[in-house]
Formats: structure tokens, C-alpha cells, sequence
């Protein structure tokens, strides 16, 4: 890493347990766990957008509330700029909290409905006790809100939420997120609930801001077209999973895992050569409950081999620098690299 | 023409006055053909497609225009007339549609009761057995149709909406946003079963999204709508290739795509006018860069700029410069 790492994830695990209901408690069923994030490494430079993309379900979410510390891992670490936070008591964490931040998806529901923007806005910095008087607290909302595109800001200071749009309200929850001069943002679906013209707009800002601050971002996204115009790496989740992961342009031009390439196929976006096959995959995402053996993709395959039955796939490096879950792909690669 | 709209006029009477969700928006629909629907949150795409069922929420009116069935004017019929169209000749799928499903009874008995209240005489056995080729056609298995709605997935439940819609073999399929929810590859399952119904039963669609990448893949032709206004129809190929209208190109622009720069130009600044006090002359003037005083005055009309039907709703559609870059 040449910037210097500043997360790591290694073999980060987040079970949820389905609880089982009363009678089945009585009769003494089993506790079924949900593997939202199973066995998940991967690490970010300074000033690196990393894209998890996944459908519903895969853990994307999970995953990146779990390095945030919103919820508790169940195994694996994580380590932000060098420490070891995984088992970090709150107090300690609070202090960290400042550098690390989330931008929410839905720009409705993540501000208070009651609170002026500038208070909105300058809540984490009174929270944090990071602002000696008015005046530094007035500045740096000031300031924020200007960085996050809302000029001017005289307009937008003592307005509530419900006078602004949906873009504008996303972008207040990114200047929420600024004001505390993060260097690690996570992004969950900031965009899904915006119009085109509106998410262009904040993607841009976001590139933006990633140049200006040079913040390091984590993106989750379902959204692949999204992920390849904003990430340097990309990383594709399937039920909880990591199956493919490389640089952004390899991934969605030459996807790896067919997982990846039935997904790719998929995408309804311009420009795509039209005469690529779209691979429908059959039935659907299968419950996570289920424990499937073997590669947890294999069900729904269309080019599975026996071991796959058996055997789960570790992430290998198939080319350098992209990494996949496949038996059949690594064996493909390494039969081209004899001959 | 099987299905022809002119002029229709959409007003909604709200607490601050009287919006104009549809303004002379004119369309027309030929028999198999799949027209896609197209434009940002309230620009009148869902309201136009629920004007044509006559089913408006309360405060909403067709205040002018007609909407022609095979020659019959929908707007001019009475309300008892108009519930047998529903349904029979022109059906809807709604963007919430999946949970629509009375959560107290099985599929396959919710959609022979829909059959047996339009067909009356019809037995249940016939309902029953028409529901369950419906039903298969929809690959759904006749396992699933006896589970309750809640026991199915998104995806399913959709397909389950698709063939009651059906159920009556009807001329136009409206679908209003009936993938939003949904991941892209039960997505891409549901628009492949959509084209093969299409083609079974000659259907023609009424696609209404706000993903142009959806309809590019799904539809013959498209209609962008704009503050109430359609600006631009044409072919998917006219209307991605040889965009006319500025807002359509500026729409392209924003739209993240798979093409080598990874560059997003997002082009179009600003917010859509509010309906209740709509800009005088074009409605996109105060957002467009090359707008002339002849904008603000007038509201353009469609016009052809070619052969093929290509309209579009612009003064300065031969302006041939970048706009947006």
C-alpha cells in the first residue's frame, strides 16, 4: 500500500441469531444464525473509494455498520489507521468517531424533522465538545454546508428538513458528516433515492471532496453502473460473502466470477456492448438462514464443477491485483498460464 | 392506432392552488408495441398513466384532451362503462402492486375471484383453471399459488401481479415502476417474462419508469416527460443516439454509464419547477442554457424532426453546439 493503509478488515464475521419463537424454544429447536458477513478481509489506502456492491441481502449494509461500530462483530478484526478498534470500549470509540464517518441512505429519515439545519449540522461538534464558543461552532457549519455544495449558505442555515429537496437533504447529511473533519467516510446507498440529474450531482461532489480532503471512502452500493463511475476497487458480495474483488475498470469489464458476470450482464446500462448475452441466473438469492455447503453460489451455477459441491472457494488471485471465489476460473487460469 | 392520447390535461386542486401535473401531453400506442414512459420524480409520468384508467386520487382531473381505445373516447364514458374496461381492456401493475395481495388468502383464489367478479357465469373450476395457466405461464409453480402472499419473495409476488393483470386477456399493460424495488436480476427475470407475454398475447405496454437504462432494454419507443410536459418521443435508437431536446441530453449525460472514462457530467443544475406556479413558455427554460426570449413566452409544441416520428418540444431544437460540456 503506498498511501498507507487506513482500514483493514480481516476475517471480520457478523452472525445475527433469528430468534426462534416460544414454542420452538420449548421443544428445543436450535438457534438458527444468519451469516450477514462471513469471513470478510479486504483493506483501503489513503484517499481510495472501495465499492462493496451486492443485491438485497448480501450483507453489504451489515458489513459496513460492522466496521463503524454500529453493530458488534462476532469475530475478525478491524483495524482503523493502524489500531485495533474491535474491541474498543465506547468511551475510546466516541473519540474515534470523529475521523470515521456514515452518510445514510435515506436523506428523509436521517435528519431530525425538528432541528434547524445549523443545528443539525452543529450537533456533532457541541456532542463532541469540539467548539470553544459560537463563533468556531457558526464557522465551521459555515464552512461545512459550503463544502457539501449548499451555497449560499444564508438560504439554508434556518430552514428544517421539509423545506428542502432530496438532494439538498443529502447533502446536509454529508456536511453533518464534514463538520467533524473526518478521514474515513462509509456511504451506504447516499444516491438511491435521488433522481439522475440530482445523484450526478452528488457523486460529483463526492469525487470532489475526495480530491480536496483526500478522504477514503467506503461505498456501498447495489447499484453497479454507480460503482464503476466512483471507485478505484470494487467488491462483489454474494450471501455474505466476498466473490470477486479488483480494480473497479477490471471487475466490470472482464468480471471474473460468473456470479459477477450474470450480474454484469444485468445491468441495464448504456453503453454496454449489445450484443453480450445477458446470463439470466435461475430462481433467486436463497434464504441466508440455509447453510449451503460448499460455494454458496453453486445452487444457482451454470458452470459448477463437483469440488464446488463440497469445497467452499477462498478469495485467489487469479490476475494480479483481482481476486475471485472460483475453482472453475482458477483452474481455467492456471491451465492458460502452463501453456 | 389502438391506443391514441391528445391533449390531455391533468389537474390536481391542492391546498395551494391548482397543479398541472399533465399539461396537453399527447401519446400514441400501437397494437404490440412497448412504449416506455420516462422522467424524473413528479414530472407526471405516474399521473398520466393513472389518468388513462380514469383511477386519479382524490383532487385530480382529466380537464381536457381524449384517451381513444380502439376509437373510443375513455375520458367521455360513464363510470359503470369505465369499470368494465379496467381490467378487461386495459390493466395496471403499480409500483406497490406486490403488496397489494389480501394478506388473508392464497394466490391462486385471489385471482379466480377477480375472474369470477368480471366474468359473471364463469365457474370456479373455470376461474380456478384459468388461474392456474396464468399462473404457470407467469413460471410460477402450482405449489406457490396456494401459499399466501407473505410467504412469497418480491420477485414472485410480481410475477403472481403480472398474471392477474392478465387474467382477462387485456389490449394495453400499464406498468408503473414495477421494478424499483426489486434487484437487477429478478429484474431482468421480470422483463423477460413481460416480452415473452407481450408476444404470446400481441399485449401492448405502457412502460412508466424513471430508469431511461430499463427502457432502453424493454421498450420500441420512448416519451420523456418534463414539469408535466412531454418533450420528446421517438424510438429508443432516436432518442439515445440523436437526442433533440436539451433536458434529454442532459439526462444522458447524468446517467453513470458503463463507457470508458468513468467521467460523470452531471449536467443539469438546479430542481424542476414547482406545478403550482409553473414558468410562463417552456417549463425547462429556466434551467436550460440556451434558452431565447421565445422560450419564455410560448409553450413549444411537439414536432416531427423526422421521418420515423421523432417529435420533440423545443425553439432551438437545430442548435447543434455542446450544451452541457
Amino acid at each position: 500500500m503506498n498511501n498507507g493503509t487506513v482500514l483493514e478488515v480481516r476475517n471480520l464475521k457478523k452472525y445475527f441469531v433469528k430468534s426462534a419463537g416460544i414454542l420452538s424454544a420449548l421443544v428445543g429447536e436450535k438457534k438458527r444464525h444468519v451469516r450477514a458477513v462471513d469471513d470478510v478481509s479486504f483493506s483501503i489506502s489513503k484517499g481510495e473509494v472501495f465499492c462493496v456492491a451486492g443485491e438485497s441481502g448480501c450483507g453489504k449494509t451489515t458489513l459496513g455498520r460492522t466496521i463503524l461500530k454500529l453493530l458488534q462483530s462476532d469475530d475478525g478484526q478491524i483495524i482503523f489507521q493502524g489500531q485495533d478498534i474491535t474491541r474498543l470500549k465506547s468511551d475510546s470509540m466516541r473519540k474515534l468517531r470523529t475521523k470515521m464517518q456514515m452518510i445514510f441512505q435515506d436523506p428523509y429519515e436521517s435528519l431530525d424533522p425538528r432541528a434547524k439545519i445549523y443545528d443539525s449540522v452543529a450537533e456533532p461538534l457541541v456532542v463532541n465538545h469540539l467548539v470553544e464558543d459560537e463563533k468556531e461552532k457558526r464557522n465551521k457549519v459555515i464552512q461545512a454546508l459550503e463544502l457539501a455544495g449548499l451555497s449560499p449558505v444564508e438560504n439554508y442555515l434556518y430552514k428544517y428538513p421539509h423545506n428542502l429537496s432530496g438532494g439538498e437533504r443529502q447533502r446536509v447529511g454529508i456536511a453533518t458528516a464534514l463538520v467533524l473533519d473526518p478521514e474515513f467516510m462509509v456511504a451506504d446507498e447516499p444516491t438511491s433515492m435521488l433522481d439522475v440529474s440530482v445523484q450526478a450531482n452528488l457523486l460529483n461532489l463526492l469525487k470532489k471532496l475526495r480530491r480536496e480532503k483526500s478522504l477514503t471512502y467506503l461505498f456501498i452500493t447495489h447499484d453497479l453502473s454507480v460503482a464503476y463511475a466512483l471507485s478505484d476497487r470494487l467488491a462483489i458480495m454474494y450471501l455474505g460473502k466476498i466473490v470477486e474483488m479488483g480494480p473497479a475498470a477490471e471487475v466490470v469489464m472482464s468480471p471474473i466470477h460468473p456470479y459477477t458476470r450474470a450480474l454484469i450482464s444485468v445491468v441495464p446500462a448504456i453503453n454496454l456492448s449489445k450484443n453480450q448475452k445477458p446470463i439470466i441466473l435461475p430462481g433467486e438469492t436463497p434464504n441466508p438462514e440455509n447453510v449451503i455447503t460448499g460455494c454458496r453460489f453453486h445452487p444457482r451455477c451454470y458452470c459448477k464443477v463437483e469440488r464446488c459441491l463440497t469445497e467452499e472457494p477462498p478469495l485467489m488471485e487469479i490476475t494480479p491485483g483481482h481476486y475471485a471465489a472460483c475453482f472453475v476460473q482458477e483452474k481455467m487460469k492456471s491451465k492458460e498460464d502452463r501453456k | 392506432m389502438l391506443f391514441e392520447i391528445k391533449d390531455l390535461q391533468v389537474e390536481y386542486s391542492v391546498p395551494g392552488g391548482i397543479a398541472e401535473a399533465v399539461n396537453k401531453a399527447s401519446l400514441n400506442v400501437a397494437e404490440g408495441e412497448s412504449l416506455g414512459l420516462a422522467g424524473e420524480s413528479g414530472c407526471g409520468k405516474t399521473t398520466l398513466g393513472n389518468a388513462i384508467l380514469r383511477i386519479l386520487p382524490g383532487g385530480g382531473q382529466i380537464t381536457g384532451g381524449r384517451i381513444d381505445l380502439n376509437g373510443v373516447d375513455l375520458v367521455k364514458l360513464r363510470e359503470e362503462e369505465m369499470r368494465q374496461v379496467r381490467w378487461r381492456d386495459i390493466s395496471m401493475i403499480f409500483q406497490g402492486a406486490m403488496n397489494s395481495f389480501d394478506p388473508t388468502m392464497i394466490i391462486e383464489n385471489q385471482i379466480a375471484e377477480g375472474i369470477l367478479i368480471h366474468q359473471r357465469g364463469t365457474s370456479k373450476e373455470t376461474a380456478l383453471k384459468r388461474t392456474r395457466e396464468l399462473l404457470g405461464l407467469c413460471e410460477i409453480s402450482p405449489l406457490l399459488g396456494k401459499r399466501y402472499p407473505h410467504e412469497l419473495s418480491g420477485g414472485m409476488k410480481q410475477r403472481a401481479c403480472i398474471a392477474m393483470a392478465l387474467a382477462l386477456q387485456p389490449k394495453l399493460l400499464i406498468a408503473d415502476e414495477i421494478t424499483t424495488a426489486l434487484d437487477v436480476m429478478t429484474q431482468a427475470q421480470i422483463f423477460t417474462l413481460l416480452r415473452d407475454m407481450r408476444r404470446k398475447f400481441s399485449l401492448s405496454m405502457i412502460i412508466v419508469s424513471h430508469d431511461l437504462t430499463v427502457l432502453a432494454k424493454n421498450c420500441d419507443r420512448l416519451a420523456i416527460m418534463y414539469a408535466g410536459h412531454i418533450v420528446e418521443v421517438g424510438t429508443i435508437e432516436d432518442i439515445f443516439e440523436h437526442p433533440q431536446h436539451p433536458y434529454v441530453k442532459g439526462l444522458l449525460f447524468c446517467i453513470p454509464s458503463f463507457a470508458g472514462d468513468r467521467e460523470i457530467i452531471a449536467a443539469i443544475k438546479g430542481a424542476p419547477p414547482s406545478l403550482l406556479d409553473p414558468p410562463r413558455g417552456c417549463p425547462f427554460h429556466p434551467r436550460c442554457p440556451i434558452s431565447i426570449p421565445e422560450c419564455e413566452v410560448e409553450v413549444p409544441q411537439l414536432v416531427s424532426v423526422n421521418t420515423n416520428n421523432h417529435s420533440v418540444a423545443c425553439y432551438r431544437k437545430d442548435y447543434k453546439g455542446d450544451i452541457w460540456k
